[in-house]
């Protein structure tokens, strides 16, 4: 065989020089054998909630012009900047109904993130690990670890997922190593859900089904992935078929109005119809995309702008607080409101707009024992650098430590260690270190007071 | 024996070892390479399905791997039946089933070597005596793949398109691959619009919102990241922003030994280029040349760490060679790349991954190179043929298709352990793409749809012969994301299961309204056949349709006991049925 030019071997000198990682075999397999998780009981979760709503500001909503309001010859003046809350001015035209009524509300305003580019760092955000390319497919989200760890609190009438995420892409939450049953259930609000089969058509697709069922009898192959694909419809049926599915997917119209009548708000009568009915679900994130307004933040002829984006979040949230409250399920749910990363400070960009910045941002808490109406942190006069943690690990807030807090809440120990990974390596719900910086996180104790 | 003599170098030395058993003992004790060759023997023949053959090898893949298999003591799976292959080879190479007509007409051909005509049949794009530029679903597979591959999107439409068609061209008149991949490298030019290989490298360009904010080094780094992943194998992400050691010591060993300024030196080969929209930031329209001042270390990166001062001489990062006097530096890069043995290698092991379900190395475009692999040798052998078959990537898809590994059975003598996958002795079972699934919903119902291809103004009726999937409609983009679909910006493609993927196939309109009996549809048309069939006839029909098989006997009679119910509405309830069938969305 005539070569165009000669290859040289892979070599045995190749193979010495790699130590121990040689000649490793690959798997395929999905992981079978059980988890083996083992809890250092060292800390003591608190478990004030039993779900917790987790709103994803994606884009990075800017906080120098939302919660850590810092004023300047930047600041449109059509803002209305008032003190709505000790120590708390807001921008209430963005803000009216938040502004109102803050005493359900804290603000967090000594974060920082680890990431500034939206990939990483929401992948960040929602796995509270580093997105490292040999563990990317395996890390799970925090909403698949906290249905992992309410897996023996089900009960058979439990036919909603135990994690719900809302408006997310394809891959942003996973369950990674955990068992499927773990696996976020993204619905997308703006599609309608193929869960509720019309009224119309409720016989026909029983027979329909009925019928599948005799010729998966008839000619099964036995392979895993058919059971697999079998076990997922076999969920996906027992949604459909619940009538509360039914119920809770139906979205009545006046709440959406009153909700706001964007994605964001649909997504959060969602939420709330999911928590009320009580059927097995824990976690519940939503993706509110957007904030990434590197160009013309405040220009209201733009489509989308920190105005219209701000005024989204105000209704939604509002509604949601005030229907879970009414419900009396509010101090049992926790509600995180955060995006990836904070954005530049002082006068706009060329472009008009706010670029990514990772050194300080602010995220809202709420329900599920947390105390409302109060501050923690503080950043310096342009909202630049976290000058007051303002709270006993005196260093800045990162996603690590309100992971911390979340699985407090729900009454996970967030230091449990996993070891039998598909790497091989232990998966700790919450790592004392982030890359090389140890940093021993922590819930924020003091946003309950 | 036969087989280990044939044997590749994996197995050489203990081929020679069996001989030497033999002279010395006439009657030894079965040693695990023999027990083996006797299972596949003996067993694989047996199983339910099976041909009633064992496999032999047919080309060079097949040398290899049947060797590395005997040598681990490891049992070959049977032949695959012809049926099996048929839909497989069909999936694999065109992304669609097989109609029914074409798998009666080959199961009825009895001549030996129908597989290899029927590889043939699907590859052929030949421009003999034709008036019009062929367009086979070959073309638009492989184009698609290469599509994922570079990352093509809906930004700058016009440009991306031309791109796209670039591909199939050089996909249609079988360009060698180290030709085109040195097009992509050096091309530039006064319009992005009229040139299309200078689109490769702008689909990576790191933009601003305002011009003057633009970090070219940025662009260069991200472009020195990109090619060597496609082309290369190798990720040098990490080392973009840091160095290896201290951060990849679990991740990957030859990364460890990288350092970030490495990168830089990639990066400079593309220091010279200069790239700017001549009609402002609207105006999605570029300038590439090759007028730049060079990699300029002390810039300020937009996206990265700040960089530190560094020798930045352009140096490739797998052999430390440098441009010769007066070479242009991306020039240098593309000879460089082109010439070395991991190009080769690295191109041949994607092929591998799409047509095996794996690659021999895996992730594919995130190899080790400090590890051997365990097949070291067959992908060396393959990079040889590879080069020697002037870089044809469709000589590499029929090489792999013709061997008795790739049509090995996915049924499996004896126990099967998790460590045998990296073997392929049988045939890996693994999730249909996104696209292939709906594609193959449309094909089965004869509902096809009318796409957008980029900015053609053509339209498409395979989600595969789409430029980009982001130009789909909403819902059904939205329903393909469920299904993991690659949207080559944010996310990876996903070959996972899910229960929302259960309901669109169950419950969604989109496939709800493909199964009605309108228009062209399937069903319209079996209902108007004449003579009319026979309930038998029709269950065969939908199965073919769907399942690219024929109904076993009880499932024959399972479908005729539904239409004998119900006539008309029972036919859709069988293809409904057969739709969300496991087996449906499988490759297997």
């Amino acid at each position: 065989m005539s070569t165009a030019f000669s290859i040289p071997t892979l070599t045995r000198r190749t193979l010495l020089k790699a130590g121990s990682a040689v000649l490793a075999g690959f798997d395929l397999a999905p992981l079978v054998s059980p988890l083996r998780a083992a809890a250092s009981g060292a800390v003591k979760p608190r478990g004030s909630a039993d779900a917790c709503v987790f709103i994803f500001l994606g884009g990075g909503i800017s906080q120098v012009d939302s919660f850590d309001l810092k004023e300047g010859p930047w600041t449109p003046q059509d803002f209305d900047i008032r003190e709505v809350a000790p120590g708390l001015k807001m921008p209430v035209a963005l803000f009216p109904k938040l502004s109102k009524d803050f005493r359900r509300l804290a603000v967090v305003r000594s974060m920082e993130a680890w990431e500034s580019e939206h990939g990483r760092a929401s992948y960040y955000l929602h796995t509270v690990h580093p997105p490292s390319p040999a563990r990317l497919a395996e890390i799970p989200s925090i909403g698949a670890v906290a249905a992992y760890e309410f897996r023996d609190k089900r009960k058979n009438t439990d036919v909603l997922p135990p994690f719900v995420s809302l408006n997310y892409g394809p891959d942003q939450v996973r369950q990674g190593f955990l068992d499927p049953r773990f696996s976020p259930l993204n619905l997308l609000t703006d599609r309608g859900f193929d869960f509720v089969i019309p009224e119309t058509e409720q016989a026909r697709f029983l027979r329909r089904v009925e019928h599948l069922k005799q010729l998966e009898g008839l000619s099964g192959h036995g392979w895993e992935q058919e059971r697999l694909i079998e076990s997922f419809r076999s969920d996906s049926l027992t949604m459909m078929n619940a009538a509360e599915i039914r119920k809770v997917l139906r979205m009545d119209d006046d709440d959406r109005k009153r909700f706001g009548g964007t994605k964001l708000g649909d997504a959060c009568v969602l939420a709330r119809d999911i928590l009320l009915a009580d059927r097995g679900t824990r976690f519940v994130s939503i993706n509110h995309g957007g904030w990434d307004f590197h160009t013309n933040i405040y220009d209201k002829n733009q489509k989308s702008n920190q105005y219209s984006k701000s005024l989204e979040l105000d209704t939604s949230l509002a509604a949601l607080m005030a229907d879970l409250d009414a419900a009396k399920r509010l101090d049992r749910t926790l509600i995180v409101v955060l995006g990836e990363f904070g954005r530049t400070t002082g006068a706009v960009t060329v472009g008009k707009g706010r670029d990514h910045h990772r050194f300080a941002m602010s995220g809202l808490f709420a329900g599920g024992g947390v105390t409302g109406g109060h501050v923690i942190g503080a950043t310096d006069a342009v909202g630049e650098r976290v000058t007051s943690p303002g709270w006993s690990h005196k260093r800045s807030i990162y996603p690590e430590d309100v992971a911390a807090t979340i699985y407090s809440a729900l009454g996970i120990d967030w230091t449990k260690k996993m070891t039998n990974t598909p790497s091989g390596r232990f998966f700790q719900y919450v790592e004392p270190l982030s890359g090389t910086s140890v940093f021993n996180p922590s819930e924020i104790g003091e946003l309950f007071g | 024996m036969r087989i280990a003599v044939l044997l590749s170098l994996a197995c050489a030395v203990s081929a020679f070892q069996a001989k030497q058993d033999k002279k010395d003992h006439p009657k030894p004790p079965p040693n695990r390479l023999e027990e083996a060759e006797r299972l596949t023997r003996e067993q694989s023949p047996r199983l339910p399905g099976a041909s009633g053959a064992v496999a032999q090898p047919v080309n060079l893949v097949d040398e290899y791997i049947f060797g590395a298999a005997h040598k681990a003591g490891i049992v070959l799976a049977p032949p695959a039946t012809d049926i099996e292959f048929l839909r497989r080879v069909s999936l694999d190479l065109t992304g669609h089933l097989p109609t029914p007509e074409r798998i009666r007409q080959f199961v009825a051909d009895a001549a030996a070597d129908k597989r290899a005509r029927y590889t043939d049949e699907l590859l052929d794009t030949s421009t003999k005596g034709v008036t019009k530029k062929p367009s086979t679903p070959f073309l638009d597979r492989w184009t698609y793949f290469l599509a994922d591959l570079f990352r093509i999107n809906n930004l700058q439409l016009k440009g991306q398109t031309l791109f796209y068609q670039h591909l199939r061209n050089a996909l249609l008149l079988d360009q060698p691959y180290d030709e085109f991949v040195r097009e992509l490298l050096t091309a530039s030019a006064r319009s992005n619009h009229y040139n299309a290989p200078v689109n490769f490298l702008i689909r990576y360009y790191i933009d601003q919102p305002n011009q003057s904010s633009v970090n070219h080094e940025d662009s260069f780094d991200e472009f020195a990241i990109r090619t060597s992943r496609v082309f290369l194998g190798i990720n040098l992400e990490c080392v973009s922003c840091h160095d290896g050691k201290g951060h990849l010591e679990q991740v990957n060993s030859w990364l460890t030994e990288r350092k970030r300024a490495e990168l830089w030196r990639q990066a400079a080969f593309f220091g010279n280029m200069r790239i700017y929209r001549p009609y402002g930031d609207m105006v999605d329209e570029f300038i590439v040349s090759d007028d730049g001042k060079g990699y300029d270390v002390a810039s300020k990166s937009v996206v990265r760490p700040p960089r530190r001062p560094a020798d930045v001489t352009p140096t490739f990062v797998l052999t430390g060679e440098k441009p010769k006097p007066g070479e242009e530096p991306r020039a240098a890069l593309a000879r460089m790349i082109a010439a070395h043995p991991q190009f080769a290698r690295a191109a041949v092991n994607l092929i591998w991954a799409e047509l095996f379900g794996a690659g021999l190395v895996e992730p594919a475009l995130d190899w080790d190179l400090n590890r051997i692999p365990l097949h070291a040798e067959l992908l060396d052998a393959l990079a040889r043929d590879f080069a020697a078959h002037r870089y044809s990537l469709r000589h590499v898809i029929r090489l792999l298709a013709n061997s008795a590994t790739y049509q090995l059975s996915h049924r499996y003598p004896g126990e099967w352990k998790p460590t045998y996958a990296g073997y392929f002795v049988r045939h890996l079972i693994r999730r249909l793409p996104a696209e292939q699934i709906w594609d193959a919903i449309s094909d089965s119902t004869g509902a096809y749809e009318s796409l957008p291809i980029g900015a053609t103004g053509e339209k498409a009726q395979y989600v595969q012969q789409t430029v980009s999937a982001v130009d789909l409609p909403e819902k059904l983009f939205a329903a393909l994301s469920s299904f993991g679909l690659d949207d080559r910006t944010f996310s990876a493609r996903n070959l996972g299961f899910t229960p929302v993927q259960s309901s669109i196939l169950m419950n969604s309109e989109l496939v709800k309204a493909k199964l009605k009996p309108e228009g062209k549809s399937r069903l319209a048309l079996l209902w108007k056949s004449e003579p009319p069939k026979k309930n038998a006839e029709l269950v065969e029909e939908l199965f073919l349709s769907a399942l690219a098989r024929f109904p076993t006997k009880e499932e024959t009679e399972w479908g005729t006991a539904i239409l004998a119910e119900h006539h008309e509405r029972g036919a859709e309830d069988i293809l409904w049925a057969l739709l969300n069938k496991g087996e449906f969305q499988l490759s297997y």
